[in-house]
């Protein structure tokens, strides 16, 4: 049974890695675990074929993302509005980074999904504008118009008056 | 200003990348394939509940198929009220059989004759003892609703510590002077839901001890009745 083995090998070796992907995705512990969770559970029969494809970390992560998106259709999946981030901050530091990802992250929370996808694989995983179609079923151009979409919400955003982005470093006058 | 959004944007991914959970690979495929075999019905056919004892998280809980609604805690020794030795952590069992079908001894060294020597205290308070197929030996107490179970050094039965959870609280305790691990339902009240995702947990036990004896790993459990202390107190008294 050579194929129970390499996929229990691979979740213990990998398996933090991806429910950490699909935390930055959803933006909640538990639901990114759910979300690694049904990746795994949907692929552990096909695993084989998964592995001889060369590259299976990759494929988890596009389950991840597919998962992701599509789960707004499940309406006991749907995200939660919490007030609550990843970590509390302890002291505030000196260049005020860390009041930058605080807003940041929320903003993120605050974006469609497919829109925080398309940013989340475009800025943390590097991928190009045609893998994150690949991924989300949709063109280049869609990509790109997501991606657009999202930016400017963001920018909007933290140009507004008291967002700590500005107020420390200025910007609000760069537009 | 562009060049400065995507450098935050990528700082606050890597931020939240790192500050992510940390999970154990072997638990999150266990889920997986408990969650697979939900959505196919594999355990949705299955009677009453999966009883599992999570290597990281949670070793107190039952995932109960298809369904949000806590069990009944017991209120006899009826062997009606019987549920399976908990799996210790790491283990994802499925309901044993019922022990009424299976054979039945009156004392201590009968059941442990018949269980291929699994060690086996004699105390005071036992009902009959159970010998399940795989060895393990099962008893309940008289005037409460504390069941034990006895399972020899090649039962598999994992013995160690594990974290706590929204649902249970772990306890490192003694039982004859050795470590013994005790885990208590969160204010002490079994039947607690929980739910993540698609999986409904739930507490089963009030209380659960485990420690070795005799070669054994012992199990004793009360579902609604006992507090943890006085699973050790039992403990402690038998021999």
């Amino acid at each position: 049974m050579p194929v129970e083995p390499s996929m229990e090998a691979f979740a213990a070796a990998r398996g933090e890695a991806l429910v950490r992907f699909a935390f930055v995705l959803c933006g909640d512990s538990e639901s990114a675990k759910d979300l690694a969770q049904s990746a795994f559970a949907k692929v552990m029969r096909r695993w084989p074929a998964i592995v001889h494809g060369g590259n299976p970390e990759a494929y988890m992560r596009r389950v991840i993302v597919t998962e992701h998106v599509s789960s707004h259709r499940r309406p006991w999946r749907r995200e939660r509005a919490t007030e609550q981030l990843p970590e509390s901050r302890a002291h505030p530091d000196a260049t005020g980074l860390v009041d930058d990802r605080d807003a940041a992250w929320r903003l993120l929370a605050s974006l469609p999904r497919r829109q925080r996808a398309v940013l989340v694989l475009r800025y943390l995983e590097d991928w190009s504008d045609a893998q994150i179609g690949a991924a989300l079923a949709c063109s280049e151009v869609t990509v790109r118009s997501q991606a657009s979409r999202a930016l400017a919400t963001l920018r909007g955003q933290l140009n507004r008056p008291g967002q700590p982005w500005l107020e420390h470093t200025g910007r609000a006058a760069d537009g | 200003m562009a060049d400065q959004l995507e450098d935050l944007l990528r700082t606050t991914l890597i931020h939240g990348y790192d500050a992510g959970p940390t999970v154990d690979g072997s638990e999150l495929l266990g889920n997986a394939r408990v969650a697979r075999r939900r959505r196919i019905g594999g355990i949705a056919a299955m009677t009453a509940a999966v009883v599992v004892a999570a290597a990281v998280a949670v070793p107190l809980i039952v995932l109960r198929a298809g369904s949000s609604t806590p069990g009944t805690p017991a209120t006899s020794t009826a062997p009606s009220t019987w549920h399976p030795p908990v799996p210790f952590p790491g283990m994802i069992g499925s309901v044993g059989p019922d022990p009424r079908a299976l054979p039945q001894f009156a004392d201590a060294a009968q059941a442990s004759a018949a269980a291929n020597g699994t060690y086996v205290p004699d105390c005071a308070g036992h009902t009959v003892y159970y010998v399940l197929n795989n060895n393990e030996v099962v008893t309940l107490f008289h005037g409460n609703d504390a069941a034990m179970s006895m399972a020899g050094p090649h039962s598999g039965r994992i013995f160690g510590p594990a974290q706590p959870s929204a649902l249970v609280e772990p306890h490192v305790l003694k039982v004859h002077g050795q470590t013994a691990y005790g885990y208590r339902a969160v204010h002490d009240k079994p039947e607690a839901l929980r739910k993540s995702g698609r999986v409904i947990q739930a507490v089963m036990y009030r209380s659960l001890l485990v420690w070795k004896q005799g070669g054994s790993v012992m199990t004793l459990t009360s579902q609604a009745e006992l507090a943890l202390s006085q699973l050790v107190a039992i403990a402690n008294s038998c021999h």
